[in-house]
């Protein structure tokens, strides 16, 4: 019979824990060059020898076990629990070769807890560089374990550490550090009150300012009769017991440890000093800003054409093929055309993340957050917002996930609520088809107007974000603020593999995650398109050849009279009509309307809702791009996609609370519906305002 | 192919798009406790 261990993989933030979770687990979960990427556990299987499994559990970066943040009380609370289903058989504690002394400190703290600990030393690639050696016999020795020295990026090292997790019973659980020298009395009373207990479990749960919803509540009922010490002297005792871990690391990496300053080779100080420059620090990131934006238009035009076509084609092959009938107009007008308006965006979602993706594993994006700092803090947050933020680029959900590492509550809810503004994934194809229907194509000193538009739409979104959060601020009176510190890791050349897992990753989840709601709700639309109730639908024909008899209308131009007039009358017509007085003064007909209405579901909603309206009776082989550009306003006459109603429908996206999915997780990270309500209706009436007063002014 | 099979597939492919919407946006499974914590369960699309 196989046995299952569970193993739990601790460590600072951006120590590669997610790196060898997924080195010993074979799965590609998110990596990257900037802390906080893992903000919840993740669980995986790593098959051992003689048919013993593990069970790995990546829990979040934490630098000590003294928890203040959401994200580092779920390393704690399960250290701590042992009746937790997933408490570790095993803790491997993954720290970086270049930051050893100060990775030890959780080390010797999980040491303490009696739970069989495997020290891995990652990134042992860089030591040469660095001019680190280790004596690994020495530091196994004094620190009283087994070290797998490791380097994720070169897959070495991974065997040992799967042998040493399968030996792990072999492995001593003496502490590293007795706590009777750090406060005789208090420890020796302690030990005397809770004689059955782990003395250094008990001083945690004792001086744990946060809240263990699973860890044995009697038992910290107990402990808590028992403090007799007042809240500083605690908090003196633990940092003695920090300045007394740090004496003992000091001490076994004085002989363990050996750094030549003359054999490093390093550029880093030199390059941070450029690109975080108060000054040349904001041109550099303003100028990859441009490139990316640039090369997002550059690239992608050929491709994106490419598909376009081919849906268009795609789609009158399917009419001509197969058997006229209901399916087949389904297939032909609703989902062809539907799912090509997400096919099409795949080159330009796929660059955008090859560029993150290049700038995270290059661990420029630390230097982005350092920069990024500067600003918040003259807004009333702190850098940790910032992490949030900029992972908001590629989806609002789990940015507001990774809001949890921040300590200070109101800085977190002012976090959550303002980072729907930055430009996400999801907007990108509604600002691409209609930036490249009322921009036009030129170029000003090389960069084109249509990728600086996109870039400006990104930046506004930007200030949108910290404009509201300087607001809240005010209004909701934020009295403590938290510290924010940042590490910045080594510069690496981007692992090839890395970068096009995300890419792929990142794209397969845009399509197939908005391709499912964009199929089902191009179905759903079709049908209310192209049925409709009472004689005005019915009789389209007859009404519309009386209307035109006078006219001499060919019979294309008469077919087409007849499909506008059942569209108006369909269901889906009815309903447009209904709310387009809402609409009209931003200079949107009932079509958009609906696209603006169903594109709540997701953003990206939108162009395929346009692409199956606008394919519903249609005969012509029209590219998405042509139909709505041949769209005419049938009040003003002239282009319905014209550059007041463009730069409109562009402000109303920025700004717009349009994503279900985010309204759902606010609501979750809030535990309350008052937020994400007064985010929709705040953001919703703002983008509202904002997208009338730039029509009434552009018309 | 046989209008009668085609208005049963547009009708099967409509039930089918309405049941997935429903689960999706209204009757939402309670989530396991076990979550991967990665990209793709930000449930965002």
């Amino acid at each position: 019979m196989s046995k299952q261990i569970n193993v739990a993989l601790i460590g600072n933030p951006n120590t590669g824990k997610t790196s060898v979770f997924n080195a010993l687990t074979g799965l590609n979960q998110k990596v990257g060059n900037y802390p906080g990427i893992t903000v919840e556990k993740k669980e995986g299987v790593c098959k051992l020898p003689r048919g013993v499994k593990a069970h790995i559990i990546d829990l979040p970066g934490t630098y000590s076990l003294n928890a203040s943040s959401l994200d580092e009380n779920v390393v704690i609370e399960l250290l701590l629990n042992k009746n937790d289903k997933d408490f570790p058989d095993l803790a491997v504690v993954v720290s970086d070769v270049e930051n050893l002394k100060r990775n030890l400190l959780l080390f010797t703290q999980i040491k303490d807890l009696e739970i069989p600990t495997i020290l891995v030393i990652n990134m042992a690639d860089r030591m040469a560089y660095k001019g680190i050696s280790l004596d690994l016999e020495y530091l196994e020795e004094h620190l009283k374990t087994k070290i797998a020295l490791i380097s994720t990026r070169k897959n070495q090292g991974i065997e040992r550490l799967k042998s040493l997790i399968s030996n792990y019973k072999d492995l001593s659980i003496s502490h590293n550090i007795d706590l009777t020298e750090i406060d005789k009395d208090y420890f020796e009373n302690l030990k005397n009150a809770f004689p059955n207990q782990l003395i250094y479990k008990l001083w945690l749960v004792i001086t744990q300012d946060v809240n263990f919803g699973k860890t044995d509540r009697n038992e910290i009922d107990a402990v808590a009769n028992f403090k007799t010490k007042s809240k500083s002297d605690l908090k003196r005792l633990q940092q003695k017991e920090t300045i007394k871990r740090y004496q003992f690391i000091n001490e076994v990496l004085k002989k363990g440890q050996t750094i030549d300053a003359a054999q490093a080779k390093d550029l880093r100080m030199k390059i941070d000093r450029i690109i975080t420059h108060q000054v040349w620090g904001y041109v550099i990131f303003f100028i990859i800003l441009l490139t990316i934006f640039q090369a997002i238009y550059d690239w992608s035009s050929i491709p994106m054409d490419f598909i376009d076509s081919t849906f268009a084609s795609l789609s009158e092959w399917t009419k001509n093929q197969l058997p006229q009938g209901t399916f087949t107009s389904l297939l032909a007008e609703g989902i062809i055309p539907g799912l090509g308006g997400i096919v099409i965006f795949i080159p330009q979602i796929a660059f955008l993340f090859l560029f993150i993706s290049v700038l995270e594993e290059s661990g420029y994006m630390s230097r982005v957050v350092f920069l990024m700092d500067r600003i918040m803090r003259r807004f009333g947050l702190s850098g940790k917002s910032i992490v949030p933020l900029i992972s908001g680029t590629a989806c609002a959900i789990p940015a507001i996930m990774a809001t949890r590492n921040i300590e200070n509550w109101k800085e977190r809810l002012i976090t959550i609520l303002v980072t729907p503004f930055i430009t996400c994934s999801a907007r990108l194809p509604v600002y691409l088809i209609i930036i490249s229907l009322v921009i036009p194509e030129g170029r000003f000193i090389g960069l084109g107007y249509q990728a600086l538009t996109l870039m400006l739409l990104y930046l506004i979104g930007f200030v949108a974000a910290v404009s509201s959060a300087y607001i809240l601020n005010r209004v909701l009176k934020i009295k403590s603020k938290t510290f924010f510190v940042v590490e910045m890791p080594n510069y690496k050349l981007p692992l090839l593999k890395n970068v096009a897992i995300t890419v792929l990753e990142k794209t397969k989840s845009f399509v197939f995650g908005a391709g499912k709601i964009i199929l089902a709700i191009s179905i759903v639309l079709w049908f209310l398109a192209s049925f409709g109730p009472g004689v005005d639908f019915k009789n389209a024909k007859e009404i519309t050849t009386k209307e035109y008899a006078s006219q001499n209308l060919s019979q294309e131009e008469f077919q087409q009279k007849v499909a506008t007039h059942k569209l108006e009358h369909s269901f889906i017509g009815i309903t447009g009509r209904a709310i387009e007085p809402a609409i009209r003064p931003l200079g949107y007909d009932w079509k958009i309307g609906i696209a603006i209405v169903s594109s709540f579901a997701a953003r990206e909603v939108f162009v395929g809702t346009l692409a199956t309206i606008y394919s519903v009776g249609s005969d012509e082989e029209e590219t998405i791009k042509n139909r709505m550009a041949g769209e005419v306003n049938p009040i003003l006459g002239g282009p319905l996609f014209n550059f007041a109603s463009g730069i409109s429908l562009l402000l109303f996206y920025a700004f717009a609370m349009q994503c279900m999915s985010t309204l759902a997780i606010v609501k979750r990270e809030t535990n309350s519906w008052k937020w994400p309500i007064l985010q929709l209706t705040i953001m919703t009436l703002f983008a509202y305002i904002v997208a009338l007063i730039a029509f009434q002014l552009l018309k | 192919m046989n209008p009668f099979i085609q208005n049963i597939l547009a009708i099967a492919a409509l039930i089918l798009a309405l049941g997935f919407i429903i689960t999706k946006f209204f009757y939402k499974k309670k989530q396991s406790k076990k979550s991967c914590g990665g990209d793709s369960d930000c449930g965002c699309h």
